[in-house]
């Protein structure tokens, strides 16, 4: 049955950001802070989605940086990533992307 | 862009990390640049220009951009200098910066408009025409296209913005000259932006608000890391604003450990010297003010201080003389080994000026920023969360680290007031930005500043907002209460370690 705190529907959108030093320096925090800004606004979002925004320690894919900033979506992995491919990835999922009809 | 993240971020420290790994790995007798001159093609990689119109520019901009990385001094555009000239004479721990260390690259301006009123496409050639008809000075004519501001006539009061029904008319100017709180951006034969080095304080701003890119400061992170490779003991003070500076999971205590992974001998909280200068400036308040002197401005943000010394020289005795935070460090690093080279490491373009005064200029050796320290991490390949947490030898107060955050110093030093004297009253007056630390001198100038503290600082939200961090301002000031709150002391008088060196302290 569901109750008003049910949270059984609830459709989480777990996004890993590498907090190593290339990753930082290449602007992943600026990355955690715009999709934070996604949450907080809660509009944007459906309103049984909920984002987990993890910061993660360098994972040793960035090839030194090459590849920076490394984003996970859902285990997906994203690289050399930036705050609107991210945010536009969130958004298709919480069936918000922008396109009408 | 301050808070997002854009493309001339990415180069800035791309820039920073490029000569940084140069720095760690060229041999250390050699006249070998050519991996400076293979940097462009790293940073602009491709034949497609990225962010203007040719590739060619972008990576012309990049060398100039390097050069002044290395501490060096711009070409001219309009005779033939070779890219690595005098690269030699700055790969050395005793070469000096020289001012003007804040400058536009001319070639990298795109002569942005002066502040100016202009009619949008937003017009609709209204019948009523409302802006025409509120003009002051008749500047505005319906032409065919819409409204017209006839820009030789216009005087800028903004009538016509308030009367359009449709929002359709615009005020807007150079970031640069929008950013600068000290008139110090006038223009060129070219119409190009440059800086007036008389009035500019040097606080950075312009720098990280042109969308362009055509501003960038020198550094001098060869230098340091020049002392570092010949040997001498290079010590490292840094400011109260680096926590969560370095990313999220970077612990203080991690970040530590990193910079003496750098090569640096011991790293020292600039905190204590800022506790040093709360005992000394709540001296002052007490002994001088309202008598002796009208007010008390503090001197930690050197581009306030230099500020309010040009805009209103006659209320320059009313700014504390003290030393810096940043020189009291210094001078306690080198009482313990007068060997030492001192870097000061911050958010702080200004203090790199500061630096090159002649009574500060035997203590502080070299200052770097946040950002550029990132770069040298970065190609050091340090990882800030595999590192073991080291601790702070001598810690600062509560209060002299949250000296980062605006009203922190003027809370500082009323505390130390009150604590001293429970019950003496301390009125504070406070600005973060020039633009309002021009107000307050006024306000001073007219009297309504008797008796109060004045706390004067550059940079909006204090120097967690300084030119030279890389995290928000929010999240900034979050860390360095968290930070502060792990104090094992509450104000620069409990603070052990300043009771006994403050006998020793320059007054």
């Amino acid at each position: 049955m569901n109750s008003l705190f049910s949270v059984r529907n609830m459709k989480v959108i777990k996004i890993e950001v590498c907090a190593g030093t290339h990753c930082t320096m290449l602007g992943s925090s600026d990355i955690m802070d715009a999709i934070a800004g996604l949450n907080d606004e809660g509009q944007l979002l459906c309103p049984d989605c909920q984002l987990e925004i993890v910061p993660i320690p360098c994972t040793g894919d960035c090839d030194h940086g090459r590849l920076s900033p490394i984003v996970r979506i859902n285990g997906e992995q994203l690289n050399q990533a930036d705050s609107a491919t991210v945010m536009a990835r969130i958004m298709t999922m919480a069936g918000n992307d922008g396109r009408k009809g | 862009m301050r808070g997002i993240f854009t493309p001339i971020t990415k180069i800035r420290r791309q820039v920073f990390t490029e000569i940084a790994r140069f720095a760690y790995e060229r041999p250390l007798v050699s006249r070998d640049f050519s991996v400076l001159d293979e940097a462009p093609y790293r940073i602009i990689p491709g034949e497609v220009p990225q962010y203007r119109e040719s590739v060619f520019k972008e990576r012309a901009i990049v060398r100039e951009r390097l050069r002044l990385a290395m501490g060096l001094p711009m070409r001219p555009a309009s005779e033939h200098q070779p890219f690595t000239r005098d690269m030699e004479t700055a790969c050395s721990a005793n070469y000096q910066i020289r001012e003007p260390l804040v400058q536009v690259i001319p070639f990298a301006c795109e002569s942005c408009p002066t502040d100016r009123f202009q009619v949008t496409d937003n017009c609709r050639r209204c019948l009523a025409h409302p802006c025409s008809i509120v003009c002051p000075v008749k500047a505005i004519t319906i032409e065919k296209s819409g409204a017209v501001i006839n820009q030789d006539l216009c005087i800028k009061c903004g009538r016509c913005v308030e009367a359009c029904p449709y929002h359709a008319i615009i005020r807007f100017g150079r970031p640069c000259a929008e950013a600068c709180g000290a008139n110090a951006i006038d223009s060129d034969e070219l119409g190009r932006a440059v800086i007036n080095q008389d009035n500019c304080v040097a606080c950075g701003l312009c720098m990280v608000s042109c969308p362009f890119a055509a501003i960038s400061d020198k550094s001098e992170i060869l230098q340091i890391v020049s002392a570092i490779r010949e040997g001498r003991p290079v010590y490292a003070e840094i400011a109260p604003s680096f926590v969560g500076q370095f990313g999220p999971l970077a612990k203080p205590g991690q970040i530590l450990a990193g910079i003496l992974a750098l090569g640096f001998r011991d790293v020292v909280e600039v905190g204590l010297g800022a506790d040093l200068g709360s005992l000394h400036e709540a001296d002052i308040f007490l002994e001088r003010v309202p008598e002796k002197q009208r007010f008390l401005g503090t001197s930690c943000c050197p581009s306030w201080e230099d500020f309010a010394r040009k805009t209103a020289p006659d209320l320059d005795a009313c700014i504390a003389s003290a030393h810096t935070p940043m020189v009291a460090t210094a001078i306690h690093i080198k009482q313990q080994d007068p060997q030492a080279r001192v870097v000061f490491i911050g958010p702080c373009v200004a203090k790199k000026r500061e630096a090159l005064e002649p009574d500060v200029q035997p203590y502080v050796d070299y200052v770097l920023t946040f950002e550029e320290l990132m770069g040298m991490f970065s190609a050091h390949s340090i990882e800030l969360t595999d590192m073991d947490e080291l601790p702070f030898t001598d810690s600062a107060s509560r209060d002299g680290r949250g000296y980062a955050v605006a009203g922190g110093v003027a809370d500082a030093i009323r505390h130390t007031i009150e604590r001293r004297h429970p019950g003496h009253a301390v009125p504070v007056m406070k600005a973060d930005s020039l633009q309002d630390c021009r107000k307050m001198l006024l306000l001073a100038r007219a009297g309504k500043a008797d008796g109060h503290l004045l706390e004067g600082m550059a940079c909006p939200g204090g120097c967690i907002g300084g030119p030279g961090t890389l995290s928000q301002i929010n999240r900034s000031g979050k860390a360095v209460q968290a930070f502060s709150e792990k104090s094992p002391y509450r104000d620069a008088t409990e603070n052990p370690r300043i009771a006994a060196s403050s006998d020793e302290a320059p007054h």
